[in-house]
């Protein structure tokens, strides 16, 4: 017990919030924007998709999205203790296999893991996978966030194709959602038309670093 | 200045610095013991203060990890009792409480049903147990609470009990830990955080208080500042400070008690006079003897004198006794004879047939220190020892055999012994016969009496007849009439000195006076 509470001398006070975004404007007074602003619409059998270039703000808008739903959103007083709480279990249930990092009120999970390519499949090796559905099984009990899933790099830093780079994002998304993450709380972030490029036939295996942003959903002004 | 001033003044410094050493020196020593008394008892009372939070910290963290290993229904009937029974085993825990993300599913104790949810946690540490220390955020019932969530369980932990002041009434106390403030006694108490505190006990003179700060820091560090009236550290210490008051009062006045005595002594006419000697500021004034039957001044006696530096003279019947008693007669003699020995070397050329009487004391004949200094200054001076005569008194007669032997050697040497002032003492003509003599001096207290027809003036007669018999010369003392000359002469006394003739005088004037006695004698 005491080598517990001694590992919890290294501490991580969390950073001072930044002013707390505008309130979203409600949906119907949205203007339609260009089609490169407005987060891709996911195929079928895909996660949703938002583009590098505009994250943030596609994130914001996602977020606002799906903020109308009251009962899935936090009011502001609540989003403070919620995402501590969810720093703190997420330490807790997967500490050692993945690091997390606050800022303000965004939690970043970093993951690193080898993916299985063969064909038009794409999954997450099994530690990776084991780390993910330990990850799923936390955000799955948090469940006003949305999780947006990147892979850009292997573990070393180099950076990957574009293309099975969005794989893996894909394939994590997937295994999530699969662990009982709800797919509309799910984004994968994609660079530009990588997308669209065919996918790979080859089998491989690539060792990449999958980085998971975590944000509230905040209820929005007027709901 | 002069000297007595000095000393006063001196005597008076040291008094007044000495007392206020020890005064501080008292001052500190005590400060030094209420600071240890202090650090002893603030320091030990806050490790136990350390000790115990850090027991609750641990212990609340370690129940939070039992409950969420059950494996009982959430919420179920089992699982509340083992929440209720946490708390109540604990008496620092105010509620437990069990939580699906940030949902409140149930809980026992004395919190809203909803919770706490402070916006911001102070810690999250990396085991994922998080901590929320007393704010205002974490009030509820007005006591800000501690609130640890681990997993799917909470605890709000009551500081108070953290910090129990039985011990240290009249005292306010901060409890931080981690550097947070975790408890106050009062509760709204403002004292300085830890890092604005050195480590110990320290005088905050702006807020007339002592200020403690101690930090204990085997698991998690912990800080405890206590603050008390400085009034009411010194009533604590009333026993100490009353003990250290009268060692200070003792001390003082013991000083002082050296301080008068030793400026007393350095004020004394013996003390005064030992500097005399060794400054040399004596002199000699001499006495000239006279042959009667020719007039001629045939020698001197050398004849102490004291003058203080601030021109006052000191009259040898004064200071001789006070050397004797003082132990200095012996230095008194020897500077007497130096200066003798030095004048007489310096009239030696004019007159070569010239002798000076030295007063010896009975002090001088108890050992061979005169001896010896005389010897070296005659050889020095190349006089011969007849240059010197030497007077003793009665009194030097009756010591023992140690003075018989002195005077004895001193007449193998050449000198001669004359007896000074006789007839005052108790000296017997059997006894005188024992002593080797050349001398006899008759005090002037019988010269007085001459032609008086008082019945001492019959005395004289005896002494002169006495001296005769034992085949002594005489030297007749204070004359001061030609008719005591005339009598002394017809009765066969050979020599005399006194007013009639001169009165002592300084060397130069001594010398004039032997020119001219030369020149008509």
């Amino acid at each position: 017990m005491l080598a517990i509470l001694l590992a919890a001398c290294t501490q991580s006070p969390p950073k001072p919030p930044p002013a707390p975004p505008p309130p979203a404007k409600p949906a119907a007074a949205t203007p339609a924007k260009p089609a490169a602003a407005t987060p891709t619409p996911p195929r079928a059998d895909e996660p949703r998709r938002i583009d590098a270039e505009n994250f943030a703000r596609e994130r914001d808008r996602l977020a606002a999205t799906l903020g109308r739903d009251e009962r899935a959103a936090l009011a502001d007083t609540e989003v403070g203790y919620y995402m501590d709480v969810l720093q703190g279990r997420l330490l807790q249930r997967a500490g050692d296999r993945l690091t997390v990092t606050r800022e303000s009120d965004r939690l970043i999970v970093a993951l690193n893991g080898a993916f299985e390519s063969a064909g038009d499949r794409c999954q997450p090796a099994r530690p990776l996978g084991e780390a993910l559905q330990a990850l799923a099984k936390v955000l799955a009990e948090f469940d006003k966030t949305l999780v947006a899933l990147r892979v850009e790099a292997d573990v070393r830093g180099a950076a990957l194709d574009p293309v099975q780079a969005h794989r893996y994002a894909v394939a994590a998304a997937r295994s999530l959602e699969q662990a009982g993450v709800a797919g509309r709380r799910l984004a994968v972030v994609e660079r530009g038309a990588a997308a669209k490029a065919p996918a790979s036939a080859g089998a491989a295996t690539t060792t990449a670093h999958v980085e998971v942003d975590i944000d509230p959903i905040r209820r929005r002004a007027g709901n | 200045m002069r000297r007595q001033q000095k000393i006063v003044l001196f005597a008076t410094l040291a008094g007044v610095l000495g007392a206020i050493v020890l005064f501080v020196g008292i001052a500190w020593l005590l400060w030094a013991q209420f600071v240890a008394a202090e650090q002893n008892a603030a320091g030990g009372l806050a490790a136990a203060l350390g000790q115990a939070t850090e027991r609750v910290i641990v212990n609340a963290r370690d129940t939070l990890a039992r409950l969420n290993e059950l494996t009982t229904t959430p919420c179920s009937p089992e699982h509340r009792a083992a929440m209720r029974e946490a708390a109540i085993a604990r008496p620092y825990v105010r509620s437990v409480g069990y939580w699906r993300a940030a949902e409140r599913l149930c809980d026992v104790g004395f919190l809203p049903e909803s919770g706490l949810k402070p916006p911001r946690a102070d810690r999250i540490y990396d085991n994922g147990l998080i901590a929320w220390w007393p704010s205002p955020r974490t009030e509820s019932g007005g006591v800000q609470l501690f609130l640890l969530r681990y997993g799917d369980h909470d605890l709000a932990i009551d500081p108070r009990q953290l910090l129990s002041l039985d011990e240290w009434r009249n005292r306010q106390a901060v409890l931080y830990v981690e550097g947070l403030r975790m408890a106050a006694v009062p509760g709204d108490v403002e004292l300085p955080a830890p890092g604005t505190l050195p480590q110990g006990v320290t005088i905050d003179r702006d807020h007339g208080r002592v200020l403690s700060h101690f930090t204990h820091s085997e698991l998690i560090p912990i800080d405890v500042v206590a603050a008390e009236p400085i009034e009411s550290l010194v009533s604590r210490h009333t026993g100490v400070l009353a003990g250290g008051a009268g060692a200070a009062l003792a001390l003082i006045g013991a000083w002082l008690f050296v301080v008068l005595r030793v400026s007393r002594r350095e004020l004394s006419m013996a003390s005064e006079l030992r500097i005399a000697l060794a400054n040399n500021r004596l002199s000699v004034a001499y006495q000239p003897v006279i042959e009667l039957a020719s007039g001629r001044c045939v020698g001197a006696e050398a004849l102490v004198r004291w003058t203080r530096e601030d021109g006052q003279v000191v009259s040898p019947a004064v200071f001789v006794p006070v050397a004797e008693q003082a132990g200095l007669i012996q230095d008194l003699t020897v500077a007497v004879m130096r200066m003798a020995v030095r004048d007489l070397a310096a009239l030696s050329g004019e007159f070569d047939d010239i002798s000076i009487n030295v007063n010896l004391s009975p002090e001088d004949l108890r050992n061979d220190r005169v001896d010896r200094e005389l010897h070296r200054a005659l050889e020095a001076a190349g006089l011969p020892p007849k240059a010197i005569k030497l007077e003793i008194t009665e009194r030097a007669l009756l010591n023992t055999e140690l003075s018989r032997s002195m005077i004895r050697h001193f007449r193998l040497r050449g000198h001669s012994i004359a007896v000074d002032d006789f007839g005052t003492g108790y000296s017997s003509l059997s006894y005188l016969q024992s002593f080797e003599l050349d001398f006899l001096k008759i005090d002037k207290s019988f010269v007085d009496a001459i032609g008086t027809g008082a019945a001492t003036s019959q005395v004289i007669v005896h002494v002169i007849e006495m001296a005769k018999s034992l085949g002594l010369d005489t030297v007749a003392e204070g004359v001061e009439t030609r008719e005591q000359a005339d009598w002394l002469r017809a009765r066969g006394v050979p020599f005399a000195q006194g007013y009639l003739f001169s009165k002592p005088l300084a060397y130069d004037a001594y010398l004039e006076f032997l020119r001219t006695n030369r020149r008509t004698a």
